[in-house]
């Protein structure tokens, strides 16, 4: 098979650059001619071929994009020179310099706020928030529903001035989910201070953690519910506490 | 069926036209927050975690930047809804090859992609891996040179991209490198196989 002898003609098809007619005698002319549907299929496959290059661009891109959302809390290590006749502490130096790095990163990774927060975080379950009464409260189950399939916008648009502590709990974990702590933690502050039993603890926990991802302290609120054994978040609060005072965590600081 | 907004079809305009226009449509894509959280609060809600759910987005961007550069993505439906589509697609799917569950209503194909199937996305996978075994014996300047044409850049663009003198040299260029990378195609034994299947 020699593909260059219709390479133009080819090419000209497959850019959907012919008119009705030309492609239809193309056609027409590929399934009478072996050589030249040969050459047809040749030319996508080396397309395709190509496209996985650009995917493979593409993909590389988007780790990029993604690695520079990532907080850098890892500061460059100092390391030390070393003679070239202690070639073999070089090595071993070295060795041990990956290994670190790999340690520092996996660290960073793990005990970074936004990792802590997002492991301590729950999404929030329609049985936790309705009430009894809640079949009367039909915008409170759309934004409920919304929530539920991820469209966080429509939820707090549908929750509009979130009047009650539920409307203001679920609006508090809309803004979580869409990075907005800020808001976050004014709307979980606003459910603790309504004193709603169902919902009080939880608002102080996930305000905690929304403080956690934005960066704030959290020290003292981490304490008292350590402190509160009755506290529907205790344990998790312990669990907490102990990875922001790990060795690893201040290591990668 | 609402229209499609102004912004997406600008969107889908810049990937169309290529080059740096379709870096940026991209990226504003890859940015939107709100969908991003969409998908993986999906996945993470049907046996996934974060990191599949971003996995997900960003194979699911990869297919709707092809769906759209091949005229695959119809312009009256709207790009989020239609990336979401994808995501949610292309999770079912995995899941399904992990678990070898059944088909769930929600796993239905998303347009353009109707012969898209737990199988046939192995085959794909097998050929890509063929392909890329071909792509890693080309010299990289050629690599780039067909990756800018297929990314519909003209040749003039091509030539100031790599530096050759005119859009003649840039023509010349692609045809070299074009026909370099069919050859190797037809010498790869496992790739004569996968022209075959193409011709059944």
């Amino acid at each position: 098979m020699n593909p260059e002898k219709y390479y133009d003609r080819i090419e000209h098809y497959l850019s959907g650059n012919m008119s009705e007619q030309e492609q239809n005698d193309f056609d027409k002319e590929s399934k009478e001619n072996p050589e030249l549907q040969m050459a047809v299929d040749l030319f996508q496959l080396s397309q395709e071929a190509i496209e996985v290059d650009v995917e493979s661009d593409l993909r590389q891109q988007m780790n990029n994009w993604q690695a520079e959302e990532q907080p850098t809390n890892i500061r460059p290590l100092k390391v030390a020179s070393r003679r070239r006749r202690l070639s073999y502490i070089a090595a071993a130096a070295c060795v041990l310099l990956l290994i670190g790095t790999f340690t520092i990163q996996w660290n960073a990774g793990n005990y970074s706020n936004e990792a802590l927060a997002s492991q301590y975080y729950q999404l929030p379950l329609g049985s936790d928030i309705r009430s009894g009464s809640a079949a009367l409260d039909q915008n409170f189950d759309q934004a409920m529903n919304a929530f539920d399939d991820g469209a966080f916008e429509e939820s707090m648009r549908l929750l509009g001035k979130a009047s009650t502590p539920k409307s203001q709990y679920l609006l508090a974990h809309s803004y979580f989910q869409l990075g907005q702590f800020e808001q976050a933690i004014s709307s979980f502050d606003k459910v603790v201070a309504s004193n709603d039993s169902r919902l009080k603890e939880k608002a102080e926990w996930f305000g905690l953690l929304s403080r956690l991802e934005a960066g704030q302290e959290v020290q003292a609120r981490l304490v008292k519910i350590t402190a509160d054994e009755g506290h529907s978040y205790h344990q998790q609060s312990i669990e907490l506490n102990e990875s922001l005072n790990s060795i690893w965590r201040n290591f990668t600081k | 069926m609402n229209a499609i907004p102004t912004n997406e079809k600008a969107l889908i305009q810049a990937i169309k036209s290529g080059g740096s226009q379709r870096q940026k449509a991209i990226r504003m894509i890859y940015d939107d927050r709100e969908l991003r959280s969409k998908v993986i609060h999906y996945v993470r809600t049907h046996g996934g975690n974060a990191e599949d759910g971003q996995d997900m987005y960003q194979e699911g961007i990869i297919v709707l930047d092809r769906n759209i550069r091949e005229n695959k993505f119809r312009e009256e439906t709207s790009l989020k809804g239609y990336l979401y589509s994808i995501c949610r697609f292309l999770w079912m799917n995995q899941a399904r090859k992990k678990a070898k569950t059944t088909l769930t209503s929600e796993s239905t194909p998303f347009d353009g992609e109707s012969d898209f199937t737990p199988e046939s996305s192995y085959f794909e996978t097998e050929r890509k891996k063929l392909l890329q075994q071909v792509l890693d014996k080309m010299e990289a300047r050629c690599r780039k040179i067909l990756k800018l044409w297929q990314l519909s850049y003209s040749m003039a663009e091509i030539a100031s991209e790599m530096k050759l003198a005119n859009d003649t040299q840039a023509r010349k260029a692609k045809y070299r490198c074009h026909q370099s990378l069919m050859k190797l195609i037809q010498e790869h034994p496992g790739i004569a196989q996968q022209l075959e299947n193409l011709r059944k």
